[in-house]
């Protein structure tokens, strides 16, 4: 969005006023709820302050936790990525596969997918390997649905050039449906980025000993005690969420810069 | 047989032919002979169909509670962001747009992560459960309810103008209806959303409904009751988001077409 200089600097200060807005609330409601004498009240709403002190203080902790959460969510990322795309060439590749294949990955994306947690665990006796494992699961279908969608999206007429051109069927797919495929592969990547976090702390809540997860769990279990870090923990998941979204905007920009609607964050 | 009969007789034939191939495959051990894994670990579809049929009070009572919650939580969290869009719509273009990036940068986030948070808050089961989806939903229907109801084609409101209409005629006879697809998009990915937040909190605090009962049978040692479980939580999202497009063709044939 091309804005005039002194639009920008305007909309500076009313970014500024919004969050100092939001901080005095934040206080406000902090401070009512710290009055009373519940003895959850410092997790369940601590001051501003409190929460980045407690950030800095478990910083370590924090890291490592964060760390083992997004080392396997990335991996099953990449993983479900990787395979979606591949088998999703494959399978535009012949009409009847096609056909056959996709109710199912339709399907898919109709169903709680983080009920397999428990279930991959039982299977897997492995924290590690149960996050990839539903990391890339969950990537794998949404990716692949997207792929297979754009590989399907070039118009008639783009078919009927390349056509014109004799390009075989080798050409067509290099040429004309994979570029077609790549916003839609990245609109699938970028619903799927967060899912993966998802999936790789759902398996640290639900029994591993480990993981960002495992940390907020401590707070419910242990009362007050362990709430120290949820707050931390917290804030530290919803960013990662939040850079791991952002990264695969970024790469979209550099991979495929020639889309018009770029700039509007279109779901 | 022309062409479009053979294309619809693949697109029936070929899904039906690949699923029951991979039942049979998985109920001949195939699978597990594959992997190197015992039916203890992954059972036969026979087994698990068993374990439906030798469970149904249990499950029953347990899908109740799961899909009451994700009733609630996702009336209300539809309900909250369509409300919310509408008070969006209020503001000013700029202001609008501003706090509508906002929440489709929330959409983005791992929402599941404050539930944890939410469990202190409201310690009640099922509402514990109702607000967690609350949370997780109401971004996508504001957002999408929004774009659909402020996109609507400047010569479409020059013409409501030109007939003295009233802000609220302006709302029912002209930016709701053109809403419609859209509302039904945020409506249909939301049914998952519900879903998996509810399932998350069953498996972390709540300890009640299907997904707390695929936890507790994997705890005792029972996993075709397990993957029962899992099987009817995916046919409810099956049957929930087919629900959804049936209605928007039956109530709204014009947005169906477009949307």
């Amino acid at each position: 969005m091309s804005l005039a200089r002194g639009t920008k600097g305007r909309e500076r200060l009313i970014t500024a006023a919004v969050v100092v807005v939001v901080l005095a609330l934040w206080y406000l409601a902090a401070w009512l709820v710290q009055s009373g004498d519940d003895p959850l009240a410092a997790s369940k709403l601590p001051y501003p302050h409190q929460v980045i002190e407690q950030i800095l203080d478990n910083r370590t902790v924090l890291a490592e936790a964060g760390w083992t959460t997004l080392k396997q969510a990335l991996i099953g990322f990449a993983v479900g990525a990787i395979v979606g795309v591949l088998s999703s060439i494959v399978m535009a590749q012949a009409a009847w596969l096609e056909a056959g294949v996709i109710p199912f990955i339709l399907a898919a994306q109709m169903i709680p997918m983080i009920a397999l947690v428990p279930i991959a665990q039982n299977v897997f006796k492995n924290d590690d390997v149960t996050r990839i494992f539903i990391a890339a699961f969950i990537t794998f279908f949404s990716v692949s649905v997207a792929v297979l969608r754009g590989l399907k999206s070039a118009p008639p007429a783009a078919y009927e050039l390349m056509d014109s051109y004799n390009a075989g069927r080798a050409k067509t797919l290099r040429y004309l449906r994979m570029p077609a495929a790549v916003p839609l592969m990245f609109t699938g990547l970028r619903i799927a980025a967060p899912l993966s976090l998802v999936g790789s702390v759902l398996v640290d809540l639900s029994g591993a000993q480990s993981g960002l997860g495992y940390l907020m769990l401590a707070a419910i279990t242990f009362g007050s005690e362990g709430a120290a870090v949820l707050w931390g923990a917290m804030i530290v998941l919803l960013a990662l969420g939040f850079l791991m979204t952002q990264a695969v905007v970024l790469v979209e920009r550099i991979v495929a810069p020639w889309q018009p609607n770029l700039r509007h964050g279109s779901a | 047989m022309n062409a479009t009969t053979a294309a619809r007789m693949r697109n029936v034939l070929a899904p039906l032919i690949i699923f029951v191939v991979f039942v049979a495959l998985w109920q001949a051990q195939v699978f597990n002979d594959l992997f190197g894994l015992e039916t203890f670990a992954i059972p036969l579809p026979d087994q698990i169909v068993e374990a439906a049929g030798d469970n149904t009070d249990s499950l029953l009572r347990a899908f109740g509670q799961t899909f009451l919650a994700v009733v609630l939580g996702y009336a209300l969290g539809n309900g909250l962001g369509f409300v919310l869009a509408l008070l969006l719509l209020a503001l000013p273009h700029g202001a609008a747009r501003r706090t509508g990036a906002v929440f489709t940068a929330f959409q983005a986030l791992p929402i599941i992560a404050i539930a944890p948070l939410v469990a202190l808050w409201v310690p009640d089961n099922l509402w514990f459960k109702a607000c967690v989806v609350t949370i997780m939903v109401f971004p996508s229907m504001l957002v999408y309810a929004w774009r659909g109801m402020s996109g609507v084609p400047p010569e479409s409101l020059e013409l409501m103008a030109s007939y003295r209409a009233s802000t609220r005629q302006v709302l029912i006879g002209l930016r709701i209806p053109a809403a419609v697809p859209q509302i039904f998009t945020a409506l249909k990915y939301t049914t998952v959303l519900a879903l998996i937040g509810v399932v998350v909190c069953e498996i972390l605090k709540a300890h009640d409904g299907l997904g707390y009962e695929i936890h507790d049978a994997l705890q005792k040692f029972s996993t075709p009751l397990a993957w029962s479980a899992v099987g009817i939580l995916a046919l409810v999202g099956i049957a929930t988001y087919s629900l959804l497009v049936l209605l928007e063709r039956v109530l709204f044939p014009w947005a169906a077409r477009r949307g």
